[in-house]
C-alpha cells in the first residue's frame, strides 16, 4: 500500500477523532448524533488505519470482505506532478477569484492553464478566455442577474 | 391519488414553446455530456443547476429531467463507436455494441440503443407512474422512528453496494453525518463544530459540497490522467443499418420488457446504480435468449438489454428519492439537491403539495427519451466528434462553472471555498475508493436522521419507540442483514471453499 492512502486515512482519522472528542463538549441530545456517528467513524478509520500497517489484520478482514481494502491505482511519476500542479492551479484560480473577482479570475485562470499548464497556443488560450467570459457575463450577470463576487481587492 | 387536471396542466407547461425549447435543450445539453467519457448526467445536472436558478420548480425539473434522462443514450454512442462506455452504465453496451461497429454494424447497434433506450425508458417511468400512489400511501404511514431507520437503511445500502469496500462506504457516510452536525442544533440551536468561523453557523451547504465532491473530483482526475478521450481510428458510423437496429429491438418485445422490469427493479434499490442493471440484464439476456452463442461478439440483443435496463432505471431510481428523500444514485443526489434548492421537500410533502414537481419529473424524462432517441438515431455518426475533444479544453471551464454555480447559490464566497475542499476530497476518496455517495447522503440526511432519532426519544415510548412499530423493526432487521450479511457470507464461503 501506497504512503500516500495511510497518509490519507491518517488525516481522515484525526480529523473524525478531533470531532468526536468535541463532541462531548455539547450539551444534552446535542452530543448524541455527533459522538455516535464520531465515534462509529473513528472506529472504522482507526481499523483501516491499523490494517495499513498490519498484513496480518488486512489478511483477517478479508476473511470477511473479498474487496481489496486498499485497491488504489499505482500513479507514474508524470501523473503525480500534474496531480500536484493541478492542485495548485485550482488553489490558485480560487484565491485569485476570491482577491480579483470572478470577471477578472475566470479570463486569467483560462488564459494562464491552457497556456502555461496545457501548453496550448496563443490563440486558443485568448479566444477560450474571452469566450467562457463572454458566456459567464451574459449568463449570469446579464440574463440570470447573479451580482458576481467582486473581489476583495475591487470592493 | 392520480390527479388529472394537474397532469395536463404540467403536460401543458411542457407542450408550448419555452417547455419544447427547455426539453430540447436539456436533452441535446444532456447527450453531450452523456457521450464524452468521464463527464455524466450528473455533470451535465450540476452544470445546469445555476441556470434553474431564476425558474420555477417546475420548468427546472424540466430542465434537469431531460438532461439527466439523455446522458444514458448520449453514453451509449461512443460504447458503440470506440469502446469507451460514455457513462459507467453504459458500460455492458460495450460487450456486444463495439463488436457490431467493427463488424460495420454500428448504425445497427445504434438504431438498437436509441429504441431500446426510449421503450426501456417509458416502461421503467410507467411502472413508477403506477406505483407513486401506492408510495404516497406507505410514506404516509411512516412516522419518526421509521424516517429514522429509512435514513441508516438507505445509507447501509449505499455503503455496501456504491464504490470501494464496505469498510470505506460505512466510514464515508459516518463523515457525512459528522460533518451534517456542523452548524445550528436544530433543536436546540446549540452551535456545533463552527471553530468561530461565521460562515459555518448554517452548516454545511450541501450543494457546493456536492459539486465539489462529484464534478471538480472527476475534472481532476480527467487532468491528471491526461489521456486522449479514446482512440478514434477505427471508428466509423454507419447510419444505413439505423432501421435495422429499430427492427431488430421491436422484434424483441418480451426481451425488453423483462430487461426493462429488472431495470425497474434495481433502480428502486438504492445504491446499486445502473452499471449493475446493465450487468444483469445483459446476463439475463444471454441465459434466456435462443441461439446465444453470438452474445458478446456482436449480438444485438445485447445492446438492447444492457440499453433497456439502463434506461429503465431512472424511473426506479425516482422511488426512493421522491418518496423518502433517499437518492439512489449520485443523479437522484444531484435531483435532491436541486429540489432542496427549489424549496421543495420530498417524502410525504411533495405528494400532498408539489405533485407537479413530480408529474414534470415524470414528463420530462419521457420527453427526453423521445427527443434523444431521434436526436440520437439522426445524428450518432456527428455525436461520436464530441469524444475527440481533449479535457484539457473543457476540464478548466467545468471547474470554473462548479464554482460560479456554488457561489450563485447564495452569493456566498464561503460556499466557493467548500466546494474546492470538498472537491479535493472528492478527488482523494476516488483515488483510494472512498465512497462519495456514502458521504453526501450522509450530509444530505444526517439532519432528518438526528430530528427523527431525537423526536422519538421524545415521545412516550422513548427508545422502544424504534422497536414497537411494525415497518420500523423491519427496517432495523434490513439494516442488520445488509451490513453483516455481506461479512458472514464471504466468511462462510471461504471457508467452504478450503473445506
Amino acid at each position: 500500500m501506497k504512503n500516500e492512502e495511510k497518509i490519507f486515512m491518517l488525516l481522515l482519522l484525526a480529523i473524525v477523532l478531533l470531532m468526536a472528542l468535541s463532541g462531548f463538549r455539547y450539551s444534552g441530545g446535542s452530543k448524541i448524533l455527533p459522538l455516535v456517528s464520531g465515534v462509529f467513524s473513528a472506529l472504522l478509520m482507526g481499523f483501516m488505519v491499523l490494517m495499513s500497517f498490519s498484513p496480518k489484520v488486512t489478511a483477517w478482514y478479508q476473511k470477511f470482505e473479498k474487496k481489496d481494502i486498499f485497491s488504489a491505482e499505482p500513479m507514474t511519476d508524470q501523473e503525480k506532478k500534474r496531480e500536484r500542479s493541478v492542485v495548485f492551479w485550482f488553489v490558485g484560480c480560487t484565491a485569485a477569484i476570491y482577491l480579483f473577482g470572478f470577471m477578472v479570475g475566470i479570463p486569467l485562470f483560462i488564459f494562464l492553464f491552457l497556456k502555461l499548464w496545457a501548453k496550448e497556443s496563443w490563440t486558443l488560450s485568448i479566444g477560450l478566455a474571452l469566450a467562457v467570459s463572454i458566456v459567464v457575463y451574459v449568463a449570469f450577470v446579464y440574463l440570470l442577474r447573479v451580482p458576481l463576487h467582486s473581489g476583495l481587492l475591487f470592493a | 391519488m392520480f390527479d388529472l387536471d394537474l397532469f395536463l396542466k404540467t403536460l401543458g407547461i411542457m407542450l408550448n414553446l419555452r417547455g419544447i425549447l427547455i426539453l430540447l435543450s436539456g436533452t441535446v445539453i444532456g447527450m453531450i455530456f452523456g457521450a464524452i467519457p468521464g463527464l455524466s448526467g450528473v455533470t451535465a445536472m450540476v452544470v445546469l443547476i445555476p441556470m434553474t436558478f431564476s425558474m420555477d420548480p417546475v420548468t427546472a425539473m424540466l430542465l434537469l429531467g431531460a438532461a439527466y434522462g439523455a446522458a444514458t443514450y448520449g453514453g451509449a454512442v461512443p460504447a458503440i463507436l470506440i469502446n469507451t462506455p460514455g457513462e459507467p452504465p453504459n458500460a455492458a453496451t460495450v460487450l456486444d455494441g463495439f463488436p457490431m461497429s467493427q463488424q460495420g454494424k454500428s448504425g445497427t447497434a445504434l438504431g438498437a440503443a436509441a429504441t431500446a433506450s426510449t421503450l426501456g425508458g417509458f416502461l421503467g417511468l410507467i411502472v413508477t407512474f403506477c406505483f407513486i400512489p401506492v408510495m404516497a400511501k406507505f410514506v404516509m404511514a411512516f412516522s419518526y422512528p421509521e424516517f429514522f431507520m429509512m435514513t441508516f437503511f438507505g445509507l447501509s445500502i449505499i455503503a455496501i453496494l456504491g464504490e470501494g469496500t464496505l469498510l470505506k462506504g460505512l466510514a464515508a457516510g459516518g463523515l457525512g453525518i459528522l460533518l451534517s452536525c456542523v452548524g445550528y442544533d436544530p433543536m436546540t440551536s446549540e452551535l456545533r463544530y463552527t471553530f468561530g468561523i461565521q460562515y459555518l453557523w448554517d452548516g454545511i451547504e450541501v450543494v457546493p459540497a456536492l459539486f465539489g465532491l462529484l464534478a471538480i473530483g472527476e475534472v481532476m482526475d480527467l487532468l491528471v490522467k491526461k489521456k486522449p478521450i479514446a482512440d478514434h481510428k477505427r471508428s466509423k458510423a454507419e447510419n444505413s443499418g439505423v432501421w435495422s437496429g429499430i427492427k431488430a429491438t421491436l422484434k424483441q418485445p418480451f426481451l425488453v420488457i423483462r430487461c426493462s422490469s429488472i431495470g425497474t427493479i434495481i433502480g428502486a434499490i438504492p445504491g446499486v446504480g445502473g452499471t449493475v442493471a446493465g450487468f444483469i440484464s445483459y446476463m439475463h439476456a444471454k441465459q434466456t435468449c435462443r441461439n446465444n452463442e453470438n452474445f458478446g461478439n456482436g449480438d444485438v440483443r445485447g445492446v438492447i438489454a444492457s440499453e433497456a435496463a439502463n434506461d429503465a432505471k431512472e424511473g426506479g431510481a425516482l422511488l426512493p428519492t421522491l418518496a423518502f428523500g433517499i437518492p439512489g444514485s449520485a443523479g437522484m443526489a444531484v435531483f435532491l439537491g436541486a429540489l432542496t434548492l427549489h424549496g421543495i421537500d420530498t417524502g410525504q410533502d411533495i405528494f400532498l403539495v408539489n405533485m407537479d414537481v413530480v408529474y414534470m419529473l415524470l414528463i420530462s424524462l419521457l420527453g427526453c427519451h423521445i427527443v434523444a432517441a431521434m436526436i440520437g438515431l439522426s445524428l450518432a455518426d456527428k455525436m461520436a466528434l464530441l469524444t475527440k475533444i481533449r479535457p484539457v479544453l473543457f476540464a478548466p471551464i467545468l471547474f470554473l462553472v462548479c464554482l460560479i454555480g456554488s457561489f450563485a447559490l447564495r452569493n456566498s464566497i464561503g460556499d466557493v471555498m467548500v466546494t474546492l475542499i470538498f472537491g479535493l476530497l472528492g478527488y482523494e476518496m476516488r483515488k483510494f475508493g472512498f465512497s462519495r455517495i456514502a458521504l453526501i447522503l450522509g450530509l444530505l440526511l444526517g439532519n432528518m436522521a438526528e430530528l427523527s432519532f431525537r423526536q422519538t426519544l421524545m415521545t412516550e415510548a422513548g427508545v422502544m419507540g424504534f422497536f414497537t412499530r411494525p415497518i420500523s423493526v423491519i427496517l432495523f432487521i434490513l439494516i442488520l442483514l445488509s451490513v453483516f450479511l455481506p461479512f458472514f457470507q464471504t466468511y462462510w464461503r471461504r471457508r467452504k471453499n478450503e473445506e
